[in-house]
């Protein structure tokens, strides 16, 4: 397992290095002038040639290649062109806004999409089979945004059971202040006991949540139906009846551990779907996350922003994709393949 | 005293298609402690027959009508719920075609043996399931059972994943063992000793069996009484010895016939000309007139009763006993 890990680590490390290379021509490609948005409109042309040497940007393109990596090993990503702001410091804070989002949306598009798909294979051709398989298709067929945009019509602008965007009031910044702890607001109002902060940003958080998760729930769901089923046929699910064990025991035991495996490699793949998909519903629901961060340097062609996001990114699904390795890994049959690693 | 008696059984599919008739038998008895072999070709319902005395039939398969009683009470009858928790898997077991396929991949031997030892003796602590799996791995006469516990099944031969299900199908304290076709994939020597085993279990632990198999020789070997199934109709059933040697229903004939014999060596084997009848769409008359050697008239227009040949021997004919 150690072998493997390591192997797994070093090819990640390389994909890594390709995302930051080819981030890094393709911002200095974009026929856009950084020293321009860095200082404004209204700037001389004095201003302009001392901001580009403040920038490096009077250097060639090699140099200042290299200067990026070197300086991306120390953890420097260089300084964000429209808030004057280290990206580092920009991303810290927006990294685990987004997370959150997308940690409670896949736990959410797991444990639905798992039970919806267990009783929609077990009840096959049932009512409730039907419906299962409608609402998947539907769901995965709605793109994200409009999904968003919907659930706010219905549940905030009508209902008004909802608020329509933000992270959380911004009077309880003041009244009620947050101590970080783990750095992911919900879970640290839950640790602190700040239960006044944690209703309001889990009531913030339904909605976004609702629309993150929907896509890998419809396809949790579909996929583990349609394992299920064929699992179901095998002939140990039935030597398992046949030997009397009891039908929660057959269906949540011995079935489902054979259909997990790739459920979770599926849901560990599209939770990096679910990290793009936040840059469009953070933008829709105003959610202080990467997502937002993307959509304002995208816009202002905030270079060293954009190649900041893209490394996340490219990171998370690194990560993403070693733990469905591990997942895939874990099966005894693929254990023994590999000769013992 | 027999354990198992049937009695009128059909068993019917409903398929978009229309209703397909599985599975039509008149009478069929085990003895207690016996061995009885029900013999077949592909299709022709042994494994549909398994699986109704399991109660594991399909959800658009039913039997529709007539009685499996298993000691007195009637499978067919009992609630399913009720079924399953005093009889299924406690006091009727089964062992399958493929123990590869039987055998959920993702358990250790161990697992699996002690979670059905568990679920039949809810009073013994974690120790003594571990005694009884091992018990069970002797049983079976698995060499190493220490060793084997901790396989997986995809780390065993094939001869002892057989071993491992029935330890797994017998750690219920089963006195019933439906047995469908579990030498099959098996290569001959093992097959032997699987046999072998099955007939030791049997004086061990006064186990009943309904040995299915497509071979016919073989279980003539094996069991006292052989059943001949033919479409889904049982057509033949009696002791062994008279089944083979004083067979009185054509296709049991042409069924030995066509069995590979040395002193035929380099002659081509006998078939059977045509093909069984589609189950969508049984004739009207016997199912074997299309293929019958000796068909009449009376063949193709009625149903063939049930004779009896001499006692415990019976044959499905109009013509039964009267062609030798």
């Amino acid at each position: 397992m150690g072998k493997f890990l390591a192997r797994r680590l070093f090819t990640g490390a390389f994909v890594l290095f390709v995302v930051v290379t080819v981030a890094f021509l393709l911002a200095a490609v974009v026929p856009s002038d950084p020293a321009e948005k860095w200082v404004g409109p209204h700037a001389t042309s004095e201003q302009k040639a001392a901001a580009r040497i403040e920038l490096g940007l009077d250097k060639p393109l090699v140099v200042r290649y290299v200067n990026y990596l070197v300086n991306l090993v120390k953890g420097d990503m260089g300084m964000s062109i429209v808030s004057h702001r280290p990206v580092s410091v920009e991303l810290a804070e927006a990294i685990p806004n987004t997370l959150e989002l997308v940690i409670w949306s896949v736990a959410l598009a797991f444990l639905a999409g798992l039970f919806l798909g267990v009783y929609s294979a077990y009840k096959e051709n049932t009512a409730l089979d039907h419906f299962s398989r409608f609402f998947s298709i539907s769901i995965i067929s709605t793109p994200s945004f409009w999904l968003a945009l919907i659930l706010q019509i219905i549940f905030s602008s009508t209902l008004h059971w909802l608020p329509l965007t933000g992270q959380m009031d911004t009077v309880l910044k003041l009244t009620h202040p947050l101590t970080e702890v783990t750095g992911l607001p919900l879970l640290d109002s839950i640790i602190t006991g700040n239960w006044t902060v944690a209703g309001n940003l889990a009531l913030h958080m339904v909605l976004p949540v609702l629309t993150l998760s929907s896509f890998s729930l419809a396809l949790t769901a579909r996929m583990t139906r349609s394992i299920l089923l064929e699992v179901l046929n095998e002939d140990y699910i039935r030597a398992a009846r046949a030997y009397g064990l009891k039908e929660r025991v057959v269906l949540w035991r011995h079935a489902i551990k054979n259909v997990i495996g790739t459920v979770v490699t599926m849901l560990a793949l599209s939770a990096g779907n679910a990290l793009v998909n936040t840059f469009v519903v953070e933008a829709v629901f105003s959610w202080p996350g990467v997502g937002n961060l993307i959509a304002r340097s995208v816009m202002n062609l905030d270079y060293p922003a954009i190649i900041g996001v893209t490394v996340f990114a490219a990171i998370a699904y690194v990560l993403l994709n070693l733990v469905a390795d591990i997942v895939i890994a874990l099966d005894p049959r693929v254990r023994l393949a590999q000769g013992g690693n | 005293m027999n354990i198992l008696e049937i009695r009128n059984l059909s068993v019917k599919a409903r398929t978009i298609l229309g209703t397909a008739s599985l599975l039509s038998i008149q009478v069929l008895d085990l003895g207690a402690g016996e061995i009885l072999g029900i013999v077949g070709e592909s299709g022709s319902g042994k494994s549909i027959l398994a699986l109704t005395i399991m109660g594991l039939l399909p959800t658009n398969v039913r039997a529709t009508s007539g009685s499996v009683t298993y000691r007195g009470q009637d499978l067919l009858r009992s609630s399913a719920r009720g079924l399953s928790a005093r009889i299924r898997g406690k006091e009727i077991t089964m062992i399958f075609q493929d123990p590869m396929a039987a055998l959920n991949p993702v358990f250790t031997v161990r697992q699996l043996l002690e979670e059905v030892i568990k679920e039949h003796h809810p009073d013994y602590d974690s120790k003594r399931v571990r005694g009884a799996a091992l018990e069970m791995l002797q049983l079976v006469k698995l060499g190493d059972p220490e060793v084997t516990l901790q396989k997986y099944p995809h780390e065993l031969s094939g001869g002892m994943r057989q071993r491992v299900l029935i330890a797994m199908a017998l750690s219920s304290g089963a006195k019933l063992l439906v047995s469908d076709e579990a030498t099959r994939a098996l290569d001959v020597t093992i097959q032997a000793g699987i046999l072998k085993l099955l007939e030791d279990l049997r004086n061990k632990l006064d186990l009943s069996t309904v040995f299915i198999s497509s071979n016919i020789a073989l279980a003539a070997t094996v069991c006292e009484r052989i059943g001949v199934l033919y479409a889904g109709e049982l057509i033949e059933s009696g002791p062994a010895r008279e089944v083979i040697a004083d067979s009185r229903h054509p296709y049991t004939r042409s069924f030995l016939a066509s069995l590979p014999v040395p002193e035929r060596k380099g002659q081509p084997l006998p078939i059977i000309a045509g093909r069984s009848p589609d189950p969508l769409n049984r004739p009207r008359g016997c199912s074997f007139a299309g293929r019958c050697p000796i068909v009449e008239d009376r063949c193709r227009a009625e149903k063939p009763p049930m004779l009896q040949v001499s006692d415990g021997h019976d044959v499905l004919c109009h013509k039964g006993g009267t062609h030798q």
